[in-house]
């Protein structure tokens, strides 16, 4: 049981963090390589808004939220924008640049030292123990329940919601979309909003749970299978291809050895690469375009 | 107001070929001050610059001022190499300092022998080669030593638990953590301990959770961890939440103490050979005094490393017949005899062939739930280093 | 004053290739304008112009200008001239095609807020066929289904103007017959001015007032539809009526020769 847990927790991370790269590429076929960055940016908001606020913990992580929106469509306003019509290769150089620069400032800003947002809040992280004797802390629990929230959210946004099909329409086709009269720069910032948004969700779930470093880069870019072994163009591709790699990563580490761990990832993705290069749900036509 | 020392320090390196004097004696310093891994070595750095500050606003040594020259490697053994060609061609100083992971130790090492200038490992792991018959040029103030730190948290396990014990290991998958541990595990087993698990995790786990649960799995009694601190610390919390109720040995590194009063948990021990800031030894609170005059990001009580790097960097220039000469500053180096005012369970001693130090020296900290504050469990025990 | 005015209209792309050069058209209100010309001539750069270039179409209007009612419309951005009032029906990829019919219209922003259920009512009124057709995923829709989807979005957009480019490529005669009448029916109804973009002169000129004919990047011939249908050298190329006496190749280069430099 605990063995599924495990899984789960592990999948709803990379889950919340794969969609944020899915969304991206889907609306603007640019590969955000500042993704795990701007997650870990989320989550360094949520310590200065948890600082300032410490008195009222449940409007420190409603303010991180928004504000993480907003980073993320500032980030395209005012960085991202100034590369619509380069080639696709600068703009994912663009993005490579912004997370180290982003790396940067966290640490001028907050420093290296570890944090623990939840401390700062003042809560607690209780355990639960779920039939089976597997045990689950809240905010792992919470991370698997964001997951699910998110992807349903964002499934309803993208199929009923104009916004949504917009976000769906300028990723088919921006330039007809903008002869329909869609602003394309609003599309764009929304789906930065969007990604930046739900990655900072994941990172400050993470900081909750077991506290905030700067190793948490790293976990964006674990992430980053999840999303190509699902198909960088689907979001259910980004939910399947989490579960996939949690599953082969936990039960290495659990059956096999857990030296093993880092590599996995990689590992079910080159035989996806292999087997079927766009990935499990995406559309071969779109592999074309990177 | 936070980051304005980080600034300053920044501003330092750059503004310093201008302002270069004549008769500054200049030391290069190559960390891993941003990346994944900054938290480990930014602190230390921290307090090797605010101790040669303060050195300098005190007159210098025999009155020329040490020049620090802070160089970022972000752990990646290319910069490392690139700053310490640097530090020889350009800058032309004494003694190179590494405070990084121990891949850019190749190329650093590579470097100082070739120009026959003193380097010295603070704050990162000491390599093999400080230890006797120790490489003329290479020497290491940090802290932690490998083989003498499991031999002391294994010691310190029978002293409390006898060897009648079920015990897990938990390591971080890069070299030296990994071969501290293989020999952390052969060592129990030679003392009559069970070993039941050895975990290794990945740099970024994002989840220890899976790890942990082969170690309860394993019914583990005690685990003794030997990784950086995150590893550490997020395992031993991991197993925590899965209700593993067992004890916890882990290298004190410089986040320890601030960690174990945020986790308040008598069941983790931290074992080390810097002694922690509650004890309130006079040099412990000229260390906060420099560090808030400073408006350091970091807690006085992560400088300790730093701290005596510069003590030792400061006692062997004092000695050096020219302190603005690499070979002279060597030679004071392997003679080096350092005070270290209480942070380590005695002096600092470096022989000719020793330059590690001639004892290293333990104590084991943890939380006291009834006291409510960090209690010593184990006193100072030392071993003679051969 | 007229809807349209382009005078003198130049553009370049990749900033060396001259697509067209001096072209001049006028649009009045409630009109139907036929630009016709053959493969390449620039009819369609003429429209993608008219319409706004986006930045990775590395397109630019040089010289030249472009005045709609009384604003430049010249290098400004598609979506900002389509809520002036100007919508293209453009040549390839004219509908979303992973959306089904429905969204293809529920994308399109309101001009004004609050009308988004009556134009598309509107859309649907014009082409009856698309109400059931309404879940259809747009990739699967005939040739002709998909033209129609692409006119209804552009009524969507609640234009003063609509160009179409290319309405009757690779369409049944039966088809484009449809088409044209929707296209009547809307200026008579609307009220909205066409300028249609057409290969073939005998749809185009059917419905036109007036008419351009454009080739080489460069307008040879204007006139209304009455008197272009008439023109003999219209009649030979574009109408493809032989007339009795054959003409040579050296006639076609003096037709050319002298036509240039019209606008």
């Amino acid at each position: 049981m605990q063995l599924v847990v495990n899984i789960l927790v592990l999948a709803s991370i990379y889950a919340l963090i794969a969609c944020g790269y899915v969304l991206i590429y889907r609306v603007s076929r640019v590969l955000n390589l500042a993704h795990g960055e701007l997650m870990m940016l989320g989550a360094y908001l949520l310590v200065a808004t948890a600082s300032g606020l410490s008195n009222s913990p449940v409007a420190a992580l409603l303010l991180a939220l928004a504000l993480s929106l907003v980073v993320g469509g500032m980030v395209y306003l005012f960085l991202m924008r100034r590369m619509t019509g380069e080639m696709v290769l600068a703009a994912v150089l663009t993005t490579v640049a912004l997370g180290i620069l982003l790396r940067g400032l966290i640490l001028l800003i907050w420093s290296a030292s570890p944090r623990h947002p939840r401390d700062m809040l003042g809560w607690e992280n209780p355990v639960f123990t779920l039939p089976g004797d597997a045990r689950i802390s809240l905010y792992a629990g919470l991370l698997i329940v964001s997951t699910v929230v998110v992807y349903g959210a964002l499934f309803l946004f993208l199929r009923f919601g104009r916004w949504g099909m917009r976000m769906r329409a300028a990723g088919q086709n921006p330039l007809l979309a903008a002869q329909r009269g869609i602003r394309l720069h609003a599309v764009f910032a929304l789906a930065w909003g969007l990604s930046t948004f739900t990655g900072a969700t994941a990172g400050m779930l993470i900081a909750l749970d077991s506290g905030l470093d700067s190793t948490m880069v790293m976990i964006g870019l674990k992430a980053f299978p999840a999303a190509l072994v699902g198909g960088l163009d689907s979001l259910a591709g980004a939910l399947i291809g989490a579960l996939i790699i949690a599953a082969a990563e936990v039960g290495v580490i659990r059956f096999i050895d857990p030296l093993l761990a880092d590599v996995v990832p990689f590992l079910v993705l080159i035989v996806m690469l292999v087997v079927r290069p766009w990935g499990l749900f995406g559309t071969r036509e779109e592999l074309d375009r990177v | 107001m936070k980051f304005k020392s980080m600034i300053a320090g920044i501003a330092v390196v750059y503004a310093a070929p201008a302002a270069m004097a004549q008769d500054t004696i200049k030391i290069g310093l190559t960390g891993a001050l941003t990346g994944p891994v900054a938290g480990t070595y930014a602190p230390a750095v921290e307090g090797l610059r605010l101790y040669l500050d303060g050195v300098n606003a005190a007159g210098g040594i025999g009155g020329r001022s040490v020049e620090l020259i802070l160089q970022d490697d972000g752990a990646e053994p290319s910069r490392a190499a690139a700053n310490s060609k640097r530090f020889l061609t350009q800058d032309g100083v004494v003694v190179m300092i590494n405070a990084s992971l121990s891949s850019t130790y190749a190329p650093a090492i590579a470097e100082a022998k070739r120009a026959g200038v003193p380097l010295i490992f603070s704050a990162s792991a000491c390599p093999p080669e400080v230890f006797p018959p120790a490489d003329p040029n290479l020497f290491c103030t940090t802290g932690f030593g490998p083989k003498y730190d499991s031999q002391a948290a294994l010691a310190f396990i029978e002293a409390t638990d006898g060897t009648d014990v079920q015990i897990g290991f938990q390591a971080m998958a890069i070299p030296v953590s990994r071969g501290e541990i293989d020999y952390a595990e052969t060592l129990a087993g030679e003392m009559g301990m069970t070993p039941v698990a050895k975990e290794i995790t990945p740099p970024p786990a994002p989840d220890y959770s899976p790890f942990a649960s082969n170690i309860e799995n394993a019914g583990a009694e005690w685990v003794w961890s030997w990784a950086p601190w995150v590893a550490q610390v997020k395992t031993f919390e991991a197993l925590r939440r899965l209700g593993w109720e067992g004890d916890y040995v882990l290298y004190s590194h410089l986040e320890a103490e601030g960690e174990l009063e945020r986790i308040k948990d008598a069941g983790l021990y931290a074992i080390g050979a810097n002694a922690m800031f509650s004890e309130g030894l006079p040099v412990m609170e000229e260390i906060a005094s420099a560090t808030e005059a400073a408006g350091s990001s970091y807690e006085a009580n992560q400088m300790t490393e730093g701290w005596i790097a510069g003590m030792v960097i400061e006692a062997a220039l004092s000695a050096a017949e020219d302190p603005g000469d690499a070979a002279s500053v060597r030679d004071a180096l392997s003679s080096v005899s350092v005070d270290t005012e209480g942070l380590r369970g005695g002096p600092l001693e470096w022989t000719e062939d020793n330059h590690f130090r001639t004892v290293q020296s333990y104590r084991v900290y943890r939380w006291n739930t009834d006291s409510g504050q960090i209690e010593t469990v184990r006193d100072w025990t030392s071993y003679d280093v051969q | 004053m007229s809807l349209l005015t382009v005078d003198k209209l130049e553009v370049v792309y990749q900033r060396a290739i001259t697509a067209i050069q001096g072209v001049s058209l006028r649009v009045e209100e409630r009109q139907i304008v036929a630009l016709l010309g053959t493969n390449g001539a620039g009819k369609t750069t003429t429209l993608r112009a008219i319409s706004g270039f986006l930045g990775l179409d590395d397109a630019r209007v040089t010289e030249g200008s472009i005045r709609f009612r009384d604003t430049q419309l010249e290098n400004r951005p598609p979506y900002e001239i389509t809520r002036r009032g100007l919508a293209l029906v453009p040549e390839r990829d004219k509908v979303f095609p992973n959306l089904t019919v429905a969204e293809n219209l529920a994308v399109v922003p309101s001009r004004t807020s609050g009308t988004a259920r009556k134009m598309e009512e509107r859309a649907y009124h014009f082409f009856p066929r698309l109400t059931d057709l309404r879940r259809r995923t747009a990739g699967l829709l005939s040739g002709g289904e998909r033209q129609m989807l692409a006119i209804a979005a552009g009524i969507m957009c609640d234009p003063d103007l609509l160009l179409v480019d290319e309405l009757s490529l690779g369409l049944s005669p039966v088809a484009v017959e449809e088409l044209t009448k929707s296209l009547v029916a809307i200026r008579d109804e609307l009220g909205v001015s066409i300028l249609l973009v057409e290969q073939s002169a005998t749809v185009a000129l059917g419905i036109a007032d007036y008419g351009y004919v454009l080739e080489n990047g460069r307008i040879v011939l204007d006139g209304d539809a009455q008197r272009l249908r008439d023109h003999s050298d219209v009649q030979e190329f574009y109408l493809g009526h032989t007339g009795s006496d054959r003409r040579s190749y050296r006639d076609v280069k003096q037709y050319r020769r002298s036509r240039r430099w019209y606008g």
